[in-house]
């Protein structure tokens, strides 16, 4: 499974191991994101919006004194969208060393999971691209999608590679 | 590309040798006019010595090659067997260009070129001494200046004369491995010495004896591994001696006052010996006296039952005066060596504690996310000052909590402030980093124009923000360029309108608030009115009728135009009409300005005013709708609420009769394609203006003067629309709040 492994890649050492996941919903389907990928989980702030930027770009806030940018899951997958609720979090994760919030409707926990039980993406599993998704996890009553956040935010980095050029 | 050698490595000699080859090309133009210096020529010798070293590990030979044969010409000049004449200097210079390509190739990880054959034959030549080169002044110099004459003056240590007294000499030998190294040793030797002086002197003077013995034992000790190299028996023998002595140094007043004299004596004789070794020698001196005694009071200095000196018979003040046998003859043999014997002596030492490391590499980027760690400091602390004031004013308050609230928010504020600066000055370089790359410059030019240019730098102490170096550099370039290209005339037309040979061209920098201004000033011809009016009225930037009632100032400020030369001919300096417009605008990227003043026959003075840093703007915050952007102070003309009778429509777009213009109108929602339920009555006129273009740009409310602190607007995804925003800010209240392009905001206005 070359996208998982890609995928855990500084979370385990070798072979068959624990993944350490943080889980969040959105739009009631329940997904996940590497740990290590996640620098730190906020509040929703006020965004500051930035004209003719790409739809799924809600804004900008201030990170201690670093601007970034912050991007609408539920538009990013094309979901409904919803007003922002007291259970809406911006989570930061590091891409490609660039640092990216995105909004999710509500963060649960903080899960640790075998690998053994994350099995590739079928094809149609949700409504969103299966471009995206690393694999999916089998737990006992429910199932859990793993984003591949690399994927996920790939073409920002690929344009901001663009830009340094 | 050296094959498996860590990038990092390579990486550090880049950064290491680049910077040592930038202040070796001013050595050597400063040397050019100083030729027997013979600080100066150790000082590039080491310098290239310290490449070559370098390179050699990094097993670059061909960098190697033409290191070493530039080296060896220079220790030639450096033993008097040849001065150095503006041909071997040309030479020199050659290499020193070599040694830059090679490091250009090495940074694009490509093969290093073979340097010119006949330039490395050379220089070798020349180290050899057989060549022939500047052939006068050698002739005219050897024979007064021998070898040992011309190191001399720079290190005649008053003990010179003392080593004839009562030293014995013989030649000094090393092994072929050894002998390569000798001169890069005998540098280390004289800095290593340097420091010792520089310790011990400490000791004597300082309150803070534990450190400074520290210190003196420490150097001591990296004097007795330095000598080591010379297998010179009896001073290793010494510097050990000292070293140990140094060791057992105890911090109380009668033990150290034992000791040091002894020291002071031992180190004038290993200065004696290593004045030796320069000239090749090896000098025994009688130091075996001098070794016991300093034995004894060591010992009983550290002893710990006090009053060692009693078994010496003498009380502890009289061994202060125990070098002066040795110091004596030296005194008296003053008026043998050069008369400011003692200058270079105190000027070396200076230099040397100088070259003690107190610097360290940072890495640009943790620079910058301290900066923003810095400003988010800031902006908590203004909370805080914020909820302070609010505590106070509730009428439930403890008064003497709240003053002691205010206290402290007070003494945060302070040390916020202070920390803030502190942090920005670490950004802050010397000017001279730039200036230094100059004087190569204008001797290029000189020699290539025929012309005699003297360049005068001044205040290259002035310190800006590293990025204000960077982007300055070219516009400067080009203004030398001009200066030298028109400015300054031939000699023999300067000689004909009454003016020296040779053309003064000044640059200067000064710090001037929070701006610095970079002036360059030639006495040359000066523009002149007529020609530049006539070319003006040639190219329809004014009329013939109007040309007579311009100031000078507006005359001048043709020159800026784009395309605009008054050269007659186009040269491979300049003169093609690029060059003005593009230094302003890059000076005006740098949110300066640059200003020209002339007289016809005496020359012309530029000068540029740059803030000191470009991460801050004044800018006038304006609220459209429930956003808040940020406008660039430096763009607003004027801020007018206008009549609804003045807001016209042309052609389906807005237009506002200004007094007497006409000024395009957009609206700041329109701009930011803001969302209709968002929208409120934008009642306020911003008029901007850059490049003699104005708009007027409708927004709904002034919030105010804010200096902001410029962050680029890291945006997922940007899209390749074009938008007129230039970067971002955090506000007080730690939103954030974009920055408007002004530039793009009127092409956009255009547009439309």
């Amino acid at each position: 499974m070359a996208t998982q492994a890609n995928w855990t890649e500084g979370t385990t050492n070798t072979g068959a191991t624990q993944l350490q996941l943080v889980t969040f919903e959105v739009a009631n389907e329940e997904f996940a994101v590497d740990i290590l990928a996640v620098q730190e989980i906020n509040r929703m702030m006020e965004l500051t919006r930035v004209p003719q930027s790409p739809a799924e770009v809600e804004g900008v806030i201030n990170l201690r004194g670093k601007i970034i940018p912050v991007i609408d899951l539920r538009r990013k997958f094309g979901m409904t969208e919803t007003q922002k609720s007291d259970a809406s979090r911006i989570i930061v994760v590091e891409v490609h060393k660039r640092v990216i919030g995105f909004i999710v409707d509500r963060v649960h926990e903080v899960l640790r999971i075998s690998s053994d039980i994350v099995e590739p993406a079928p094809a149609m599993v949700c409504s969103i691209d299966s471009e995206f998704i690393a694999g999916v996890g089998k737990l006992q009553d429910r199932l859990i999608i793993l984003l591949d956040i690399a994927k996920l935010f790939a073409n920002h980095a690929q344009n901001d590679a663009a830009k340094a050029a | 590309m050296p094959a498996g050698f860590d990038q990092e490595i390579v990486q550090d000699f880049l950064t290491e040798s680049g910077e040592l080859l930038g202040l070796l090309e001013g050595d050597l133009l400063v040397l050019e006019s100083t030729p027997r210096d013979p600080e100066l020529l150790n000082k590039v010798f080491r310098a290239l010595h310290t490449i070559k070293g370098s390179a050699s590990f990094l097993q670059l030979t061909n960098l190697v090659t033409i290191a070493h044969a530039a080296e060896s010409a220079l220790n030639a000049a450096r033993n008097g067997v040849i001065v150095v004449g503006p041909a071997m200097m040309n030479l020199l210079l050659d290499a020193v260009d070599i040694l830059k390509t090679h490091m250009s190739q090495l940074a694009a990880a490509e093969e290093l070129s073979v340097p010119r054959a006949d330039l490395v034959a050379q220089l070798a030549e020349i180290g050899e001494g057989k060549s022939n080169i500047n052939a006068a002044h050698t002739a005219a110099h050897v024979p007064a200046t021998p070898t040992p004459a011309a190191q001399a003056p720079q290190q005649t240590k008053p003990t010179t004369p003392t080593s004839t007294n009562s030293t014995s000499v013989r030649k000094l030998e090393l092994g072929p491995g050894k002998a390569d190294l000798l001169d890069y040793l005998v540098a280390d030797l004289d800095e290593t010495m340097g420091k010792v002086q520089a310790s011990l002197d400490a000791l004597a003077g300082a309150k803070d004896v534990t450190t400074s013995a520290q210190s003196l034992s420490d150097t001591c000790e990296q004097l007795g591994r330095c000598v080591d190299f010379f297998e010179h028996s009896q001073m290793g023998q010494i510097a050990q001696a000292m070293a140990k002595a140094a060791g057992k140094l105890t911090t109380r007043q009668d033990a150290l006052q034992s000791v040091m004299p002894h020291l002071r004596s031992l180190c004038e004789l290993v200065n004696v010996q290593a004045l030796g070794i320069k000239a090749g020698e090896v000098r025994e001196v009688t130091a075996d006296e001098v070794l016991d005694q300093l034995e004894v009071a060591s010992t009983g200095a550290s002893a710990v039952t006090p009053a060692p000196s009693a078994p010496l018979g003498e009380p502890p003040h009289e061994p202060v005066h125990e070098p002066h046998p040795l110091a004596q003859p030296a005194d008296e043999a003053q008026p043998q060596v050069a008369p400011d014997a003692k200058t270079p002596d105190a000027k070396a030492e200076k230099h040397d504690t100088k070259t003690v490391e107190n610097t360290i590499r940072v890495e640009i980027g943790r620079l910058e996310s301290l900066m923003n760690l810095v400003g988010e400091l800031v902006l908590q602390k203004n909370r805080i000052g914020a909820l302070t004031r609010r505590a106070a004013s509730t009428t439930i308050a403890d008064v003497e909590l709240t003053e002691a609230f205010t206290a402290a928010a007070g003494t945060l504020d302070r040390v916020t402030s202070d920390i803030q600066l502190a942090v920005m000055r670490t950004r802050m370089q010397p000017l001279e980093k730039l200036f230094g790359r100059y004087p190569r410059l204008i001797r290029d030019l000189a020699s290539k124009t025929g012309k005699k240019i003297q360049l005068i730098i001044e205040g290259g102490d002035t310190e800006v923000d590293k990025s204000v170096i960077e982007e300055l550099g070219d516009p400067l370039i080009h203004l030398l360029r001009n200066s030298c290209d028109h400015g300054l005339e031939l000699p023999e037309d300067r000689v004909k309108s009454g003016k020296p040979e040779t053309g003064i061209l000044t640059l200067r920098a000064s710090h001037e608030g929070s701006h610095v201004r970079v002036m360059v000033i030639d006495d040359g011809r000066g523009l002149s009115r007529e020609r530049i009016c006539k070319k003006a009225v040639e190219r329809g930037l004014v009329t013939q009728e109007q040309v007579a009632a311009l100031s000078d100032r507006e005359v001048w400020s043709f020159i800026f135009e784009a395309g605009f030369s008054t050269a007659e001919k186009v040269s491979d300096l300049s003169g093609r009409g690029v060059g003005m417009d593009v230094v302003r605008t890059n000076i005006q990227k740098l949110k300066g300005s640059i200003d020209l003043s002339s007289e016809f026959g005496k020359g012309t003075t530029i000068s540029i005013t740059i803030p000191l840093t470009v991460a801050i703007l004044p800018a006038m915050m304006v609220g459209v709708g429930s956003e808040i952007y940020a406008l660039p102070l430096g763009s607003i003309l004027e801020i007018v609420r206008p009549q609804p009778e003045q807001v016209n429509s042309i052609g389906g777009h807005s237009v506002m009769r200004l007094r007497d213009s006409v000024l395009p109108l957009v609206d700041a929602a329109d701009l930011f394609d803001q969302p209709a339920d968002k929208r409120v009555d934008s009642l306020f006129v911003v008029v901007l203006q850059q490049h003699e273009k104005r708009v007027g740009l409708k927004v709904t409310r002034l919030i105010g003067q804010q200096e902001v602190v410029i962050k680029a607007l890291d945006e997922a995804g940007a899209s390749s629309t074009p938008r007129a925003v230039s970067g971002a800010t955090v506000r007080d209240d730690g939103g954030v709040s974009l920055i408007v392009d002004v530039d793009r905001l009127i092409t956009m206005a255009e547009g439309r």
